[in-house]
């Protein structure tokens, strides 16, 4: 392995049966492959330059949008490819007296293994995924990383291996070749869901960034769709929530989460269907599982962090969420908006209200508070400013009588790299 | 002690500052960096009401904190100047002083820049 944790150099046995080659890869700093020498028989260069491939200096191919253009004699001859759902070249054909003419016929074991039915000459390695087959290893490169077929597993560890900690970092599409491609040896592309009472495709939106919701991704490959809520978990915008499969259903263990979280219990889900509101207010998840079981996650759940909507087919990966990490509340970043006005203030704020005569604003969740205040640092390039606070944000503010009214704005003082302050208002 | 809307408004006219009432946290908000020293001048001549002088340490403290955060008060020059009018009415200014220093915070990068040196001024007073 090279430091890109690439394959390097490999010595293997000739095709005669005996000796040795030396078979070397050479890539650029971004780990792209340009060149792979061979010292078997009289030896052999092969140089990858953006889709072209050369031959001891000799352009041996192009590759096109649809196959690839062959250099022969001096002309080109152009083969296309037909290739399944998962981008695997089935069929390589080519235009002979306006006749298309089959050159290459490839079938495949799930895990990528090759059933070769006939060949072409020059040979197209572009095979499983559309990826190069690397011949004297029987791997195929995907780019971050090489992957062999015959034992399905990647011959080095995930790049992203701390992003998908469920699963070894040597599997291949979270071990669901059927369903999950790897378009470059990285991950898994984002999964497609469909409504399977509409067809149409649901995506998972909004949950993020400027609410700072992540969305995690749970695979649950095997065919039972089980989910379940890890104990100890508060469903809300207060704290972090975790999930994670089960084999045997939808188990929930924890603290409610809603006054209408009912029924459960472990039943494999058929069909999953969830939608989330995108806007603030009441939201519910409705409809998880059979139609004989309904886990509704009710009112003032999530509140409005973003949307989602969804199905999938038992067997099918779904996705979930979770509140983001923590923030970190540095005075660097928030200056005085908790040791002033954060949800432990209450006393603080009553008697600044009642002293004062003027009411004062109370963040009631300094992590949403902070969210809101990361999110619209690009508000404050003139200066301080007042945003109208979203429907349901959890702040109040204390009059000088002590009773409570709801805000309308939260104002923001910017400082250098955050804001000074920021409280809740009325305007 | 508590700041009152009319202490403010009296300030504000004596500071020159754009108060409109509405501000909840006036020190905070109106500290300046480049103006500590001539906060400090006003401070150090001006017949001020306990309300107002309150109020305007409130803001000489802000201001200073900002000040630290962009530059470096050689010799503590400044420092010492807001210690001379803290030692004029040490009980005056005591809950405030102690808002800044922040004594249930452990992590510095969660302290203000001039908390250790308010902690420093109260364990030594």
């Amino acid at each position: 392995m090279c430091s890109l944790n690439l394959p390097w150099v490999y010595t293997l046995p000739n095709s005669s049966g005996s000796g040795t080659y030396i078979l070397t890869y050479f890539y650029d700093a971004d780990g792209n492959k340009l060149r792979r020498v061979s010292t078997q028989g009289t030896g052999s260069n092969t140089d990858y330059i953006d889709g072209i491939e050369y031959d001891n200096g000799a352009i041996n191919f192009i590759q096109t949008d649809e196959g690839r253009a062959v250099y022969i004699g001096g002309s080109y001859g152009y083969e296309y490819n037909l290739s399944d759902y998962l981008g695997n070249t089935r069929v390589t054909y080519s235009i002979v007296s306006n006749v298309a003419t089959m050159i290459q016929q490839d079938d495949y074991y799930p895990f990528g293994m090759d059933i070769q039915a006939s060949t072409t000459n020059p040979e197209n390695y572009y095979l499983y995924n559309k990826k190069e087959l690397q011949p004297d290893l029987g791997q195929y490169d995907y780019g971050a990383r090489f992957y062999d077929p015959v034992i399905a597993r990647w011959t080095s560890v995930d790049p992203l291996a701390e992003k998908m900690r469920r699963y070894s970092t040597y599997n291949y599409g979270f071990d669901n070749p059927i369903k999950n491609t790897d378009p470059d040896g990285m991950a898994p592309p984002d999964e497609k869901n469909y409504d399977t009472k509409t067809g149409q495709e649901t995506t998972l939106s909004n949950l993020g960034t400027d609410q700072g919701v992540d969305i995690v991704h749970f695979g649950h490959a095997d065919g039972n769709g089980a989910f379940a809520i890890d104990n100890t978990q508060v469903f809300d915008r207060n704290s972090t929530f975790n999930a994670s499969l089960s084999s045997d259903g939808f188990n929930y263990t924890g603290p409610s989460l809603g006054p209408s979280l009912s029924n459960a219990t472990d039943q494999a889900l058929n069909t999953f269907n969830a939608t989330v509101a995108a806007q603030a207010g009441p939201v519910d998840y409705n409809d998880f599982g059979n139609p004989n079981t309904s886990l509704a996650i009710g009112n003032n759940v999530l509140n409005g962090y973003g949307a989602v909507s969804g199905a999938a087919e038992i067997g099918a990966v779904f996705d979930a969420f979770k509140v983001a990490e923590p923030i970190e509340l540095t005075k660097s970043a928030f200056g005085h908006t908790f040791t002033t006005h954060g949800e432990e203030m209450t006393n603080f704020l009553t008697n600044r209200a009642s002293g004062s005569g003027v009411a004062q604003g109370q963040f009631l969740d300094n992590q949403a508070a902070g969210r809101f205040i990361n999110g619209n640092l690009d508000q404050l390039n003139n200066g301080a400013t007042s945003l109208p606070m979203p429907e349901n944000f959890p702040a109040r503010m204390i009059n000088p009588d002590g009773t409570f009214e709801t805000p309308t704005h939260i104002r923001l003082v910017p400082s250098g790299g955050g804001v000074k302050t920021a409280y809740p208002e009325i305007q | 002690m508590i700041i009152r809307k009319s202490t403010l408004f009296q300030l504000n006219e004596l500071l020159g500052l754009n108060f409109t009432g509405k501000e909840q946290d006036w020190a905070i908000e109106f500290a300046d960096p480049e103006r500590v020293k001539e906060f400090i001048g006003i401070a150090k001549l001006t017949q001020l009401s306990s309300a107002e002088r309150y109020a305007l340490l409130s803001l000489i403290l802000a201001s200073y904190d900002e000040y630290l955060s962009e530059n470096i008060d050689d010799n503590n020059i400044l420092w010492t100047d807001i210690v001379i009018l803290l030692n004029n009415n040490p009980l005056l200014y005591n809950d405030l002083l102690n808002y800044w220093a922040l004594w249930n915070e452990e992590s510095t990068n969660k302290l203000f820049l001039i908390s250790p040196l308010i902690r420093n001024y109260l364990n030594n007073n």
